[in-house]
């Protein structure tokens, strides 16, 4: 529990004529639950240990924090802002709900079957993953739609009334209802759950149309089936979350971040919680695209830095990219779609993010010929890097940054609030490399392992810019998480770009993240539609219609009071005949003429495959409108609590020792400082290197931080 | 003398960096291109090759297409020796190594003032290269011209300018013409940029040094190879494997038998023959010296641990021979476009083969999971569904996944709902095949059960296989089954045979597909898996 002289906390006290309302943001990670509390122009920084018993309980001492620091008499929290881990952690530890599906005839074994293609074609002992409807609670039903909405079969719902006592008899805490070409016709998933209704009152069900209306049977089901097991996890964890934040004072509005960037009340998450997987990266990546967008920057890649593994995602013009071919429960992806098939596919939208693994807490071990290498295996937060003094006695990423002097051995984030980081601990591990050969000195030892991970995240920031065409030369870094300011600089250099923006706190960029992101809705529907056709185009407009006036009534409803912001229409176009399609942007949520709509799509596959053919017929296959509407947070000039630091430390860049200043946060302005130096604040610290420049930008929120020049190669010295 | 982490850090950074530019190549490649089967299925490579054809780095491609480019390399290095800069050769031919006719791989040498640093190499699988019918691979293809236009290597691009006289002659050779071209752009396109970048990281470190450390960096990764290969037991090992070819029931089913016998040396090295293989066939089942060579090296990759960097550490550890004249080193002209099958043939008798030798893990024999397509030309357009595939090998250490491609192929299936949006069927049926999976300690993964109701008029070619003996056991696990291939018309079935051709089809008929399920692992007594 955090008291009233933690040293990671920073409160002011508050001006005159501040508004009365406080918005506080929680961001719940594995270690740690970090807190930003703004009113008006104050802000405050938090951390508190997670409370794996009652992972509210450190939100409401956030809030409770933020009210005695920030608040005045009349001042109160009128809203939390909230990222969560529930929802991913209900999956990878396969906590969730007992779930039953009801399938159309024949396709009892869809899930098991999946798509055939397997991400690692090199091994001999493949599995696919478990799944998550249990295989003794499926049922077939007799039905049919075909691929044009027709009915082939009529729906037993006799049948389903059996099925769902049986499945009630069986333990079922939550039903599924998948039938085929439901995105075009619903009326069959409906009748059959009014049917799960009657038969099993009070047992949930959810309809695959009904969570994704569109074609592609595996993908829109096994959505269903996430939502369906993660439904009452996420229910009873959010209901007890605004239960407690409805002790006195009482907060009055609650908002979750979803894994698309925006948010949505709780009475929305609830009943949308596949929406919810990503939802703390998806904050983070909010920070990275809201720094973007002070500074500017029109490409940049937001790269935070966590103990196990590394994000990376590419924002574009201050936005960043949304998918919906997202998959949860299998392996870290590195941005590489040639690797996809370990989880469960999810088709909701995700915010586009590449995995490494390679973080603070990766191991440095030797291969078959006594060759340093880092990662993937992990030290993870237990028992950690081994200058954490938890038992981890294996050198790791973050050993080698202490033992460089990156990183101080004074209290930090990074030691788990457990203390000091122990550098003696940290040598004596790195040691180990040393007198197996494989590094001359302890020294050489930590640049190596540094060097080794840098490379790996780069490769990996490489990657997420080159798949989508960016110059990962032409880029702006915008690094977060602890570890992310030690390392960004390195990782800069290695890619060749020369602009790195720091947001205001890096170290809790999640949790920053919310505050600066807006409610919203995103809504679809699949077709089957080719715009110049006079019917199709009517059925276009009609759906473009009636998302639109659904959307804006669902935002309007999150944010009650609030103007929207934008509302937006995509439609997922291909050539008649390709399998795959190209979302094409509309102007608002109107459909234009079929010559400027084919003129858009021509011009999109000519952006994103070189060519058009503009003799081919034109497809729409989804038609998807979003809706945002402010959340009501205020901007504001973040201020930065004097951590204590000596005034001198001694670092080491490419193995040569540099005496390096050491800066508070605030101390930065417009003129800024050259490097060798350390921008040192709570929760992180910035490494500058030798020749570099680092300045606070625009209102003083940010820093931007300038490489010299590239001078060669340090490979000559190897010659 | 340099410090030894500072000497594996620059080996690694160098190796990421080759790495992650032959993925960058095949990236951008993916991006441009234009058909499904690359955008969808990524059927395309992309490496960096040294001046000596060894390979540098390869991307993470298919793996039926890993030992290709660096074979075709070396066989065009006479021919690249006076290519000059921004010239790039392509070439389809299986003579050069070209795995089948649909497959053009470019060339590009990566000249930096006047050194050589290597070449950059590309594959791209291309819909339609002409031959008798559409997509080009007739299964009864007697010779290599019934499976289209061969052209030999050829500057198609010279100092970055296309030779459109050319390009027009490919073109005109192809039912696709537009997507071929666009195709072929973004393989001229990738393999540009590729030369581009490695001009680049060169240039970053001088030619002197890319020079000295390309090496050392293949040297390291032989190493790491060598001494992974210590884990094989040193002798002689050998396995075969039959498929029966059958494309008339009137007639009695062809026995293709495919042998692999391999030497694992005290030294880390492994000498591969598959001599013993039956002599070639006038069907299109052969397989070039070279993809036998990417199937026995897929092979053993399933034997190494993940890190190994795909180079020729590999290959410099291992020897792939064939007499000439065998399936598995066919002399031209013999038809090769269907040799997918076979290929997963060469790989399961060398993972027979290895599995014998190795310590760790023995597989079972045989995955089902070869890709079966069926096509269905109707009215309206040409049906190809490759949703058809079996159950995977049981292993010494677990039970065989159901209804999942092998090693080789590894291609993706055609959603339900898209395939009858797309075309006049109703799929009836997908599910697992119960049973189907070979019994034994640990059993053989279930093939598949599919049933496709026709609903226009068409006609049906199928390449279907096992239907007399299904994928071997191992250590006295059972066969998996066999598969079956029937059309259903009022209720009467009739059995096809697996790779017959020209079935016309009414509304109405039903195709019913049975898929073979996995070989399983060790005697049945002591069946310890859950299901």
């Amino acid at each position: 529990m955090t008291n009233s002289t933690d040293p990671t906390t920073e409160r002011r006290v508050p001006d005159e004529g501040v508004p009365d309302e406080i918005v506080v943001a929680a961001d719940i990670g594995g270690t740690f639950t970090d807190i930003v509390a703004v009113r008006g122009r104050h802000m405050l920084v938090g951390k508190f240990p997670t409370d794996y018993d009652d992972l509210s309980r450190p939100v409401r001492d956030g809030v409770d924090l933020a009210r005695r620091a920030l608040g005045g008499p009349d001042a109160r929290v009128g809203t939390v802002i909230h990222a969560t881990t529930v929802a991913t952690n209900a999956v990878l530890e396969r906590r969730g709900a007992k779930v039953g599906m009801l399938i159309t005839k024949g396709f009892a074994d869809l899930l098991e079957i999946g798509r055939l293609r397997r991400a690692d074609p090199y091994t001999l002992d493949h599995r696919k993953p478990a799944l998550l409807v249990d295989a003794d609670l499926v049922a077939e039903i007799d039905e049919r739609i075909d691929a044009t909405g027709k009915v082939v079969t009529p729906l037993d719902e006799a049948q389903v009334e059996e099925a769902a006592r049986r499945m009630v008899a069986g333990g079922a805490e939550a039903v599924v209802v998948g039938f085929l070409h439901s995105y075009l016709d619903p009326v069959h998933e409906r009748r059959a759950a009014a049917a799960v209704a009657k038969a099993a009152p009070g047992l949930p069900v959810v309809t695959s149309a009904e969570i994704i209306p569109e074609a592609r049977e595996y993908e829109r089901i096994s959505t269903a089936v996430i939502a369906a097991y993660l439904g009452p996890v996420v229910r009873h964890y959010l209901r007890r979350l605004a239960d407690r934040l409805r002790d006195e004072p009482p907060v009055d509005q609650l908002w979750v971040m979803k894994s698309s960037g925006g948010l949505a009340t709780a009475d929305h998450a609830i009943t949308h919680p596949e929406e919810l997987v990503e939802s703390g990266p998806a904050a983070g990546v909010i920070a990275a695209a809201w720094a973007a967008r002070r500074a500017g920057v029109r490409t940049a890649v937001g790269f935070d830095m966590g103990g196990t593994t590394t994000k990376a995602a590419l924002i574009m013009d201050g936005t960043p990219r949304v998918n919906h071919d997202y998959e949860i429960g299998g392996a870290a992806h590195s941005g590489d779609f040639l690797r996809k098939g370990t989880g469960h596919p999810l088709r909701s939208p995700v915010i586009d993010l590449a995995e490494i693994g390679t973080g603070g807490g990766s191991i440095a071990w030797l291969d078959a010929t006594g060759a340093l290498r880092v990662g993937p295996r992990s030290a993870s937060s237990t028992p950690g890097p081994a200058c954490y003094g938890r038992g981890g006695g294996l050198p790791t990423v973050t050993d080698a940054d202490l033992v460089l002097g990156y990183l101080d051995s004074a209290p930090a984030e990074e030691a788990g609030g457990l203390g000091v980081l122990r550098r003696d601990l940290a040598e004596a591990a790195l040691s180990t490399l040393v007198s197996a050969g494989a590094a001359g000195s302890v020294v050489h030892a930590a640049s190596g392992v540094f060097e080794l991970a840098v490379a790996q995240m780069a490769g990996a920031v490489r990657l997420v810019s080159l798949a989508k065409g960016v110059d990962p030369r032409e880029l702006t870094l915008i690094p977060s998480g602890g570890a992310g300011p030690v390392h960004a600089w390195a990782i800069a250099r290695e890619l060749g770009t020369s602009t790195l923006l720091f947001p205001a706190f890096p170290g809790v960029a999640s949790a920053l993240g919310l505050l600066q992101s807006e409610v919203r809705v995103d809504l679809a529907v699949g077709v089957r539609a080719r715009p110049a056709k006079e019917a199709d185009r009517a059925l276009l407009a009609a759906h473009l219609d009636r998302l639109t006036s659904e959307a804006a009534a669902q935002a309007g409803e999150q944010a009650p009071g609030r103007e929207l912001s934008s509302l937006t229409a995509q439609l997922d176009m291909r050539y008649a005949g390709q399998t795959y399609t190209i979302p094409v942007d509309l102007d608002g949520t109107r459909l234009p003429a079929t010559d400027d709509l084919l003129a858009r799509f021509g011009a999109a596959h000519r952006a994103a495959y070189h060519h058009e053919t503009p003799s081919r017929d034109v497809e729409v296959t989804t038609v998807r409108v979003t809706a945002t509407a402010p959340s009501g947070t205020v901007e504001t000039t973040p201020r930065w609590a004097t951590v204590p630091a000596s005034a001198e430390r001694t670092v080491i860049f490419d193995g040569v020792p540099h005496q390096a200043h050491v800066v508070q946060r605030a101390d930065v302005d417009a003129a800024g400082l050259t490097g060798p130096a350390l921008v040192v604040q709570v929760d992180t610290t910035i490494v500058v290197p030798p020749g570099a420049r680092i300045r606070a930008v625009g209102d003083g929120s940010l820093l931007e931080m300038r490489l010299p020049p590239a001078d060669g190669t340090d490979e000559e010295e190897t010659r | 003398m340099t410090d030894p982490a500072k000497s594996a850090v620059t080996l690694q950074v160098f190796g990421n960096a080759l790495h992650g530019l032959a993925n960058e190549l095949q990236v951008s490649m993916i991006r441009a291109a234009y058909s499904p089967i690359i955008k969808e299925m990524f059927d395309c490579s992309a490496g960096l090759i040294s001046p000596d054809g060894e390979y540098l780095a390869l991307a993470d491609g298919i793996p039926l297409q890993l030992g290709v480019l660096s074979t075709v390399a070396r066989e065009l290095a006479p021919f690249a020796r006076d290519l000059g800069p921004g010239d790039i050769l392509v070439t389809n031919d299986p003579a050069i190594g070209s795995p089948h006719l649909n497959d053009y791989l470019t060339v590009a040498p990566v000249l930096v003032d006047g050194y050589l640093a290597g070449y950059v190499s590309t594959l791209m699988h291309h819909a339609d290269v002409g031959g008798k019918t559409p997509g080009s691979m007739p299964a009864d293809a007697t010779e290599l011209f019934a499976e289209g236009m061969r052209c030999p290597p050829v500057r198609l691009v010279r100092a970055g300018q296309v030779n459109e006289e050319l390009m027009s002659v490919l073109l005109a050779n192809s039912r696709l013409p537009g997507s071929m071209r666009g195709d072929l752009d973004a393989q001229i396109a990738g393999t540009l940029v590729g030369v581009e970048r490695m001009t680049q990281l060169v240039r970053r470190y001088g030619t002197t040094v890319f020079d000295r450390l390309r090496r050392e960096y293949l040297d390291y990764c032989e190493a790491l190879v060598r001494a992974e290969l210590k884990e094989f037991r040193p002798g002689a090992y050998a396995a075969a494997r039959t498929l029966e070819l059958h494309h008339d029931p009137g007639r009695a089913p062809e026995l293709v038998r495919v042998h692999a016998e391999v030497g694992v040396g005290d030294d880390g090295t492994l000498a591969i023959d598959l001599s013993g293989s039956d002599p070639q066939i006038a069907l299109p089942f052969n397989v070039v010296l070279s993809n036998s060579r990417s199937a026995a090296l897929v092979a053993l990759r399933c034997f190494l641990s993940d890190e190994l960097p795909m180079n020729a550490g590999i290959e410099r550890c291992v020897r792939v021979t064939c007499l000439p004249g065998r399936v598995t080193n066919p002399e031209l002209p013999a038809p090769v476009g269907a040799r997918a099958a076979l290929a997963a043939l060469v790989n399961e008798a060398m993972v027979d083969a290895m599995g014998q030798a190795h310590s760790g893990v023995r597989a079972a024999g045989s995955s089902g999971g070869t890709t079966m397509p069926y096509v269905w030309a109707h009215t309206d357009g040409i049906l190809i569904d490759n949703s058809t595939t079996g159950g995977m090998g049981a292993t010494s250490r677990r039970a065989g996944a159901s209804v999942v491609d092998n090693c080789v192929t590894n291609a993706m299936s055609y959603p339900n709902e898209v395939l009858e949006q797309d075309h006049p069927v109703l799929i009836e049926e997908v599910r697992l095949r119960r049973g189907s999976g070979g019994a034994g300690r640990h059993g053989g993964g279930d093939g598949l059960v599919r049933r496709v109701r026709f609903l226009a008029d068409g006609v049906l070619s199928l390449r279907g296989y096992r239907t007399l003996s299904g994928p071997p056991g191992a250590d006295g696990g059972a066969d998996g089954a066999v598969s079956r291939w029937t059309l259903i018309r009022d209720g009467q079935e009739r059995p096809l045979a697996p790779q017959q051709t020209g079935i016309t089809t009414l509304p109405g008929d039903v195709l019913l597909i049975e898929t073979p399920g996995g070989g399983g692992f060790g005697s049945r007594e002591e069946t310890t898996d859950e299901a």
